[in-house]
């Protein structure tokens, strides 16, 4: 009797029948155990998706007073798609990447103006960003519906260890999107619109002119040099079109020096709200604008500095933290630092508030 | 095990008034938005302008 005594057989299935259940179907338990845990995220992000259709069709239907019910035509919208041009042979695919891009934001607008009789462009450009987080949810949740489906059909284990390693961050911007919707809804600015918030208040009392789509630009002096400041045109929900704006600017004035100002994702242990400084285009998106303005940069022999401000997916896209508002003033003195370190009496810098102005004027 | 706290944010107004620099903080109205030009000062009847608008922690 005991553990070394191998000859009773009862004790012996005792140890042999698991080890043969989990050799022929540990996977299958296993995916079992993954499954419910995913399950469990797509009945959220399901819900992320319904929900904030349902607000942003509220939201239309109490505030905005469509003639017809607006609907149908919104939930046509939530499923359009965008096919990105073919990356095959890479050369010249920046124009194809930006004319696609510019054909469905001009479309979309077209569409919600024409839910409307009339529409102020700061509540045009909140519905229409709204549209993009309900769209941006339906997406997630489709392509996470549909790995998890394809596993359980196809009854494959390792099909599934993708998605359970990538749905914690799937998780994580669909909780920023859902949480950003009552922030877009009260035009509060977000914390992306640090850039603009900084480049904002070195614009007042200047005159403001239309340097792009959406995009501003103004002139101002300090110590000597010119300023020319480009930011997109708030209150608005718009980030605007800054590397066409820089691209006229440059082309009229060829500055000594640009700096960028934007938001910029945090890595894991760096503090939220804190400040770096850097080389290069500082700004996100798709990366038409980026290269628009290395290019000009590059072409005029003008470096680019860049000043970011960290934080998290969740902090860029909701409404801005007290830490991240009380940054602005100390961005600011960096710019001046910056510029008077840099540059001397008699240059031109040009400084750019990279970011989504909503909530934050000029 | 790594489950966090929700935390719910209120969002306030910060103006400052263009004379006498007098900031005040308010609970957010819509309609607000950063470098809007709002009421006159009560102090010194300067132009009172939104700097800040944020979200802080609510305390539970």
């Amino acid at each position: 009797m005991g553990f070394g005594d191998d000859t009773n057989p009862v004790l012996w299935l005792i140890w042999i029948i698991p080890i043969i259940i989990f050799v022929f179907y540990g996977q299958r338990i296993q995916l079992q155990i993954t499954s419910s845990e995913i399950k469990k995220n797509i009945t959220k992000l399901q819900q992320f998706k319904e929900n904030s259709r349902k607000e942003l069709i509220n939201y239309i239907k109490n505030n905005l007073n469509p003639p017809k019910d607006p609907t149908p035509k919104l939930d046509r919208f939530i499923d359009y798609f965008t096919i990105m041009p073919v990356d095959m042979d890479p050369g010249g695919i920046i124009p194809k990447v930006r004319h696609v891009v510019r054909s469905r934001e001009d479309n979309t607008r077209a569409q919600i103006k024409s839910l409307f009789s009339e529409i102020s462009e700061l509540e045009r450009t909140k519905v229409q960003t709204l549209l993009e987080i309900v769209t941006s949810l339906q997406l997630l949740y489709k392509i996470v519906n549909h790995l998890y489906l394809t596993a359980k059909k196809q009854n494959n284990y390792p099909l599934i260890l993708p998605l359970q390693m990538m749905l914690p961050f799937i998780m994580e911007e669909a909780n920023a999107l859902n949480e950003a919707v009552p922030a877009l809804k009260q035009g509060q600015p977000i914390g992306d619109g640090i850039g603009p918030m900084v480049v904002g208040k070195m614009m007042l009392g200047t005159k403001k002119q239309k340097a792009s789509f959406e995009t501003v630009w103004s002139e101002t002096k300090y110590e000597g040099r010119k300023l020319f400041l480009i930011k997109a045109e708030g209150p608005s929900a718009t980030i605007g079109r800054p590397g066409e704006a820089i691209d006229t600017i440059v082309s009229q004035n060829k500055p000594d020096l640009i700096i960028m100002v934007d938001a910029s994702l945090k890595l894991e242990g760096e503090d939220s709200a804190s400040v770096s400084q850097g080389f290069g285009a500082a700004i996100g998106g798709i990366g038409t604008d980026r290269f628009q303005i290395e290019e000009i940069a590059t072409r005029h022999n003008i470096p680019v500095f860049a000043i970011v401000i960290k934080q998290s997916v969740k902090e860029a896209i909701n409404l801005m933290t007290k830490e991240i508002a009380d940054r602005a003033e100390e961005v600011r003195t960096q710019i001046y630092e910056m510029i008077n370190d840099n540059t001397s009496t008699g240059h031109t810098v040009l400084v750019v508030g990279v970011g989504n102005t909503l909530g934050v004027s000029q | 095990m790594f489950s966090k706290k929700e935390e719910k944010r209120a969002p306030y107004t910060v103006e400052q008034c263009e004379s006498c620099k007098k900031e005040t903080k308010r609970k957010f109205i819509e309609g607000d938005y950063i470098f809007k030009e709002t009421s006159p000062c009560v102090s010194c009847k300067g132009q009172l302008r939104i700097t800040k608008i944020f979200g802080e922690i609510i305390k539970t």
